[in-house]
């Protein structure tokens, strides 16, 4: 094929922009966005921590913060992000394991139901705190 | 098969990429039981004063958790991290970067966490110390 | 950072609205990607209208009508046409199957059918992609009988126990649905082996006629060659002869763990 266009010259297919979502393929890219909110989150855990160990005038003053309302909108994340990546990754700890857990039907109805359960979790977990509080 | 020998060298003999696989899936189990603590943990200390929550950190078993939850923690994130960037960035000097970043990140939190912890144990005045 | 968005040579502009057949009893829409390298243009979505009613009942049928009756520049790769070949698989609504074994109604969405070529490839014409890279990432698993003892007599025996072993990853037809649905596949292509190569990997290595299993696995100790899997699943929802590459792939991080110790 003499005047062929050479294969870097040539169109790439469409693939995110015209792929069906699947429940299996939010929970995979959830899953990574929550890991991702979880390493950035872990700051405000340290600070929390650090302003525990260096007195309470840090502490009240970092508590304020936290008790604020964009201080409590960036927590509600921040758990839903724990609980989701918890859920999530025990159930892909137990599809490593149990292999059999991957078939197509069982996979789809177990994403389902995590996803189920960690949105349930995080306001039972808020709805708990906001009682004892 | 002999060209990846050649090209990678004694890695494929430390068998590195599930080396991080294993560390990945080992410490993800230790963070599910871990975290679940730590959660539990949080809600009990809501509302709590300073010194009450200052104490509820020192008793040696919960400083433990704390610690142990904190550094698979990290060490779990560092490892996820590095999937991510070696996933999405290409360039391999931005890469190297980035990956390079994603370490010193880790252990600045790391050591930071650690030091706080400690500073909390050490301080209480624990008697039998 | 990696292609989220199509490089510019490859953005979809609308291309041309087929005529209407006359006295159609059942209308059915086409929407299929068109490009030529002769056309010396962006790729465009074409419209085709289709009898429903004077075609067989599969995907492929239809896209026949239109090559046959409306537009004969339409190019498609086919061959079977009963799903063992793989040659017509193509991404239909969203997701990738072969055009022969689906039927359009399965397939309806509100009586449009949009059609694409398998993500993420680099276009030939219209729906035939390039595949020559997935054909030699599957020639770099080496998949064939690799023994070291001598061979007997005969032929090299199996006992039924063993030959279920491979119940579900033999029937591979190589179509590439599974390739080109991988996420990962899409920003890792080059590097990473992708489901339907892995499954094949998986297929030799759990042969207990094979003799370098060891190779094999050793092989697949890299960073980007087997652990660019993630277990987003597409994979598996995908697959035309209802396989599980998800399932290949993880029995083989579990072996690569398991050799460590």
């Amino acid at each position: 094929m003499r005047d062929s266009l050479p294969v870097i010259d040539r169109p790439l297919s469409p693939h995110i922009s015209i792929y069906r979502w699947q429940t299996t393929m939010c929970m995979s890219i959830a899953h990574r966005i929550s890991g991702v909110a979880l390493y950035f989150g872990t700051i405000f855990l340290t600070l929390w921590l650090i302003s525990i160990a260096y007195g309470d005038d840090l502490f009240y003053r970092v508590d304020a913060i936290y008790r604020s309302f964009f201080g409590q909108i960036i927590l509600f994340f921040y758990t839903f992000a724990l609980v989701h990546h918890l859920v999530g990754g025990v159930r892909y700890l137990c599809s490593d394991v149990k292999t059999s857990l991957l078939e197509k039907n069982c996979s789809m109805k177990l994403s389902r139901i995590a996803l189920v359960i960690s949105v349930v979790s995080t306001f039972l977990i808020w709805m708990i705190a906001y009682i004892l509080l | 098969m002999k060209e990846v020998h050649r090209f990678f060298g004694k890695s494929c003999l430390v068998a590195e990429s599930t080396r991080h696989f294993w560390m990945q899936r080992l410490t993800a189990l230790a963070n599910s039981v871990l975290f679940l603590f730590f959660i539990i943990l949080v809600i009990s200390l809501v509302g709590r004063s300073y010194t009450s929550v200052r104490g509820v950190l020192a008793i040696p078993f919960v400083n433990i958790f704390m610690l142990m939850m904190l550094l698979s923690g990290i060490y779990h994130m560092k490892l996820g991290m590095q999937t991510i960037i070696e996933d999405y960035i290409r360039i391999r000097s931005v890469r190297v970067f980035m990956l390079a970043l994603n370490v010193f990140f880790s252990f600045i939190l790391g050591a930071a966490c650690i030091i706080a912890l400690l500073e909390i144990f050490l301080k209480e005045g624990h008697s039998w110390l | 950072m990696v292609e989220i968005f199509l490089p510019k040579n490859s953005r979809i502009k609308p291309g041309k609205i087929w005529p209407k057949p006359q006295n159609m009893k059942s209308l059915m829409e086409f929407h299929i990607y068109r490009w030529s390298q002769d056309d010396k243009a962006y790729p465009r979505m074409d419209i085709y209208f289709i009898d429903s009613s004077s075609c067989g009942p599969m995907v492929l049928d239809g896209l026949f009508y239109i090559k046959n009756y409306i537009d004969p520049t339409l190019a498609f790769r086919r061959s079977c046409r009963e799903g063992i070949c793989g040659s017509c698989a193509m991404n239909i609504n969203g997701s990738n199957m072969l055009a022969c074994t689906r039927t359009r109604m399965d397939m309806d969405q509100g009586g449009v059918l949009k059609i694409y070529p398998l993500p993420s490839m680099p276009v030939i014409k219209d729906l035939v992609v390039n595949l020559s890279h997935f054909y030699a990432q599957y020639q770099s698993i080496q998949p064939w009988l690799q023994t070291v003892a001598p061979l007997p007599e005969k032929e090299l025996l199996q006992t039924y126990a063993d030959r279920r072993k491979l119940d579900g990853l033999y029937e591979c037809v190589l179509c590439a649905c599974c390739q080109t649905s991988c996420p990962s596949y899409w920003w890792n292509g080059d590097s990473y082996l992708g489901p339907a190569v892995l499954l094949q990997a998986y297929r030799w290595i759990s042969d207990s006629r094979d003799e370098r299993t060891g190779e094999r696995l050793a092989y697949l100790e890299d960073p980007f060659l087997l652990y660019r899997c993630h277990t987003i699943l597409n994979c598996t929802q995908t697959c035309p002869k209802g396989l599980n590459p998800a399932k290949a792939i993880a029995e083989i991080k579990k072996m690569m763990i398991l050799r460590r110790f």
